[in-house]
């Protein structure tokens, strides 16, 4: 009887050591990511970042460099990320102005490649 | 006969339970940050980052989104670290347009900094696409450590660039040879051409491709890359007995005959007074040229 609660209690220490564990691992000192690629951006960011690109595009014209700089976003398209970008960058207040460029850049986009039923 | 233990074996159990937690967490499945900042890019990343930053400041001009832009790589010193990429861009023969950038923002940069006031590269007087220039409140930057451990729907930062109403940069302009000095200064590499690229109002120009040309060769360089003498300025090491043709700028006029010229001890045009390197008391001297836009 005291040798099966004592066995008890070494998994009930067991799963506390454990729970520490995670919760040091996870919170107090996690991994720290120091090398991410721009897909891992914040959404905030990533519309800055597209919003660069469509700056570019609008002075330079060259929609291949443009669609290739997209592509570090790692969304499904280019287009997709501009789209994102243009919703983000509403919910953040960018200027007439700059939702005009991602507008832009979002149609030379489309243009380019167009998708299968018409929707984006 | 009863036996009697401690409670070691509670010790050892929460010490088990420790190390697991912490394998697991750590090597198992580590946080995923979905949500990163630029500063925290693979350094191939913030490269391009930064990059893409001095492209869009040639493409608007506006030095103030620049800024805030270069501050979330959180460089010890953004001008520096321009100016250290420009060179590598320009050595590992990067797109002239990324040089170009490169050397631009840094020299805005600098200029802003030591003089405090804004810079702009080249300019035109007309503003991007025609538009009127326009006034955003400031909005607060993103807390620069800020990591979220799971996804968000919805973002969190604040961070809006200002709207690009500064006028673009036109990097195209006419240059023409306002100044030619023969330099013997054996204080300088021998065989040194500076010029020096200002725009209509005397204000040095960064940015400006300069295109050397010599029998079987050719080699392209840009000014700003060394901000500290001054944005405008680029340098190029010519040899001894090669003659050299030089265009600033995408429609300047070509010089011809450029080529380093013998100098002797103590004819110095600075009034430096050093050994001469050559055992005949003579050394090749620079040239410095100065191109206004015309």
């Amino acid at each position: 009887m005291a040798r099966s609660k004592r066995y008890l209690w070494f998994m009930v220490s067991i799963l506390v050591g454990l729970a520490f564990g995670v919760i040091y691992g996870w919170v107090i000192n996690p991994v720290q990511y120091v090398d991410t690629p721009p897909s891992n951006l914040r959404a905030d960011y990533k519309a800055d970042y597209a919003l660069m690109v469509a700056e570019i595009y609008a002075a330079d014209g060259d929609l291949t460099l443009a669609s290739y700089r997209l592509t570090r976003l790692g969304d499904e398209t280019p287009l997709r990320s501009v789209q994102q970008a243009i919703i983000t960058g509403q919910q953040l207040g960018y200027s007439e102005y700059d939702i005009g460029l991602l507008g832009k850049l979002a149609e030379a986009l489309q243009a380019l490649t167009p998708t299968p039923g018409g929707t984006p | 006969m009863k036996e009697k233990r401690g409670p070691w074996y509670l010790f050892t159990g929460l010490a088990i339970g420790l190390v697991a937690g912490i394998l697991y967490s750590w090597l198992v499945s580590p946080v995923q940050f979905m949500d990163t900042d630029p500063a925290s890019l693979h350094p191939d990343f913030r490269a391009e980052y930064r990059a893409l930053i001095a492209q869009a400041y040639l493409a608007d001009g506006d030095l103030g989104r620049a800024q805030m832009r270069l501050a979330l790589l959180r460089d010890e010193n953004p001008a520096a670290a321009l100016e250290a990429q420009s060179k590598q861009a320009q050595e590992a023969s990067r797109p002239d347009r990324e040089v170009q950038a490169l050397a631009a923002l840094a020299a805005g940069l600098a200029q802003s900094q030591s003089l405090g006031t804004p810079f702009s590269p080249q300019l035109s007087s007309t503003p991007a696409g025609g538009e009127t220039p326009q006034e955003l409140a400031p909005t607060a930057t993103p807390k620069q450590d800020q990591m979220i451990l799971t996804p968000t729907p919805t973002p969190l930062a604040t961070f809006t660039p200002r709207p690009s109403a500064t006028p673009r940069a036109v990097l195209k302009a006419f240059f023409t040879l306002s100044d030619r000095q023969e330099v013997c200064d054996p204080e300088l590499p021998q065989g040194l051409l500076q010029i020096e690229v200002l725009d209509s109002a005397g204000k040095p120009v960064a940015g400006v491709r300069a295109v050397m040309t010599w029998d079987g060769g050719q080699n392209a360089f840009y000014t700003g890359l060394n901000p500290r003498i001054s944005p405008g300025y680029a340098d190029f090491q010519m040899e001894p007995g090669r003659v050299y043709s030089l265009k600033v700028g995408e429609g300047g006029e070509t010089i011809t005959d450029l080529t380093p010229q013998k100098c002797q001890v103590g004819a110095t045009s600075t009034g430096a007074e050093t050994p001469s390197p050559a055992a005949d008391g003579s050394y090749w001297g620079g040239l410095r040229l100065r191109f206004v836009q015309k």
